[in-house]
């Protein structure tokens, strides 16, 4: 996979978790994530929204593809996306 | 902004000249302090939006642009398909047709003021608003169809309002050219139960007292005198438009090398709008608008609700309804010649002139009202569009005062519950579910819109007409 596709793939999922959030009314907060072939397969844990618990302030819009990076270092993995409020 | 680069025109015009890639220079409409306040990024990226092919005359930023994702908020440019001329999904934003919508109530600040917290109260009870919430229609594929082929037309047809509204509505409307079955399942599924709310972040509802008038005359032809009451809400496209921003920005930048289109930043994902996926765009972005345009019809109605309850005096009639982000097909003199381009509002208002044919009878002879937002502390305007504006700016205008401020940083420099007392203190009643987002949205984040507009009013973009303070503000 490029680094291109990969970058787009980060996308993909995050806008993929905010469909699920809005339609669902939820929040997540523990994923599980494989990549395999540049495919994401992931389960998202979380609860649905509770406005005095989690006082959300702002929806999310979608991921934009600004300053988006995904990039290998010695430390791992860095990935870096705006998302839209 | 550094200004030495900038060729300075007049007080409140600067351009970038043309370089390199670029097909036409760079225009910012603002004064010195404000240009001076904008971020480097905005002048990178208004030089990016002039390489798009088919760019016509110049890349505009009004007063308040900042710093967006690929366009500039506050970004004005118009493409013409003869010369290959583009369709943006990123110059068009994420909240398709977000906008801002005026009501008169016909009466006076001082009736309200003894009835101001059961107002708000029942403001708050009546308009869902904040994360997650949900209105009380449900609409099913075939009314979500009408829906977003009928924009407030449909909601009329059902109810929420009157025909007298629709002329008062960009498009009387329902924007034509809209193509329900190009919007995916995910953005119908995500505004299935979204009709009829606010939403969050910067969207608000507010009843206003009208607090100055600079031009006596447009004013009366507005029906707006001081110390009247008027309601204002500023909200867009919800779920629905963000779904079809994120699936067609996703689409374009992956095609625009395709259609041998350079994107110097890939948010400015595009497609000629000669071509199948810039057709299948435009009629999925024009659902969009409708899905605004009926948000706020079906919002006005649920405002009217909360009013007869209590002030039966009140009788709320639309002053206009004006939308922010768009693509529309409009004519322009562009080299000596009038022809249809389709002009992209990022952030910035259509500001018709008088005498423009799009205007109803009422307002023909006078101009647009331009509804500038302004903070839950400082100020809204009403201002009026200037046939100037048609040769400045494709007949554009600024939108609203713009943040100065992350919402991280806002959050670490006040608390909800000290901005909700401080206004209080101030008269001004603040009804919102989340104390945090009161404190991301306090008045302190953002510009001076009072500057904004002035600077709009200086270079004729458009004239200030009246001030509008708040007395009640119900947000998201």
């Amino acid at each position: 996979m490029t680094l291109i596709s990969a970058s787009f793939l980060l996308v993909e999922w995050l806008n993929a978790l905010v469909y699920e959030m809005a339609v669902r009314t939820m929040l997540f907060g523990d994923f599980a994530v494989e990549i395999e072939g540049g495919e994401l397969r992931a389960t998202a844990y979380g609860e649905p929204v509770d406005l005095v618990r989690h006082e959300p302030a702002v929806e999310i819009k979608g991921a934009t593809l600004t300053a988006l990076q995904v990039a290998e270092n010695p430390d791992g993995w860095r990935v870096q996306c705006v998302v839209d409020v | 902004m550094d200004v030495s680069s900038l060729v300075r025109k007049s007080d409140c015009e600067w351009w970038i000249p043309q370089a390199g890639a670029m097909r036409v220079p760079g225009v910012i409409y603002a004064s010195e302090a404000l240009v001076r306040e904008m971020d480097e990024k905005v002048r990178e990226q208004i030089t990016n939006v002039a390489m798009l092919p088919g760019i016509q005359r110049a890349s505009y930023a009004m007063p308040d642009a900042h710093w967006g994702y690929g366009f500039p908020i506050g970004g004005v440019a118009a493409f013409d398909p003869q010369e290959g001329g583009i369709v943006s999904a990123g110059g068009v934003g994420f909240d398709i047709s977000c906008g801002v919508r005026t009501l008169r109530t016909g009466v006076t600040a001082d009736a309200i003021e003894p009835l101001k917290r059961d107002l708000a109260h029942q403001l708050s009870r009546s308009v869902p608003a904040g994360v997650g919430s949900r209105g009380r229609i449900h609409l099913d594929d075939r009314e979500l169809d009408a829906m977003l082929e009928g924009g407030a037309r449909w909601a009329v047809q059902r109810g929420y309002g009157t025909e007298a509204d629709l002329d008062r509505v960009e498009e009387h409307g329902c924007m034509a050219g809209a193509v329900a079955s190009s919007v995916s399942f995910k953005a119908r599924h995500r505004q299935q139960d979204e009709m009829g709310t606010l939403g969050s972040g910067n969207h608000y509802l507010e009843v206003q007292r009208v607090a100055e008038i600079y031009d006596p005359d447009v004013a009366r032809g507005f029906g707006v005198a001081v110390d009247d009451v008027v309601v204002s809400i500023h909200c867009g496209s919800r779920g629905l438009g963000h779904q079809i921003g994120t699936e067609f920005l996703k689409e374009m930048a992956i095609a625009a090398p395709g259609f041998g289109i350079t994107l110097p930043d890939r948010e400015l994902a595009c497609a000629p709008v000669e071509s199948e996926l810039g057709r299948r765009y435009l009629g999925a972005m024009r659902a969009g608008i409708n899905c605004a345009l009926a948000n706020r019809q079906i919002i006005t109605h649920l405002v009217r609700e909360a009013f007869a309850t209590v002030l039966t005096q009140a009788t709320l009639t639309l002053l206009y309804d004006v939308s922010h982000n768009t693509c529309k097909v409009e004519t322009h003199v562009c080299n000596g010649a009038a022809k249809p381009v389709f002009i992209h509002r990022k952030g910035a208002t259509r500001a018709l002139g008088p005498g423009h044919p799009e205007l109803p009878d009422g307002l023909r002879a006078i101009g647009q009202p331009v509804l500038i937002g302004g903070t839950m502390g400082t100020a809204s305007y009403i201002l009026v569009g200037t046939k100037d504006a048609g040769r400045l700016s494709f007949s554009s205008s600024c939108h609203g005062a713009g943040r100065a401020m992350s919402r991280h940083k806002a959050l670490h420099t006040w608390k909800g519950r000290q901005v909700i007392d401080e206004l209080a203190g101030r008269g001004i009643i603040v009804k919102s579910p989340s104390s945090r987002g009161v404190a991301e949205e306090a008045p302190g984040a953002y510009k001076d819109v009072g500057a904004v507009v002035d600077a709009a009013d200086a270079v004729g973009l458009s004239r200030k007409v009246a001030k509008l303070v708040p007395l009640v503000c119900v947000k998201g």
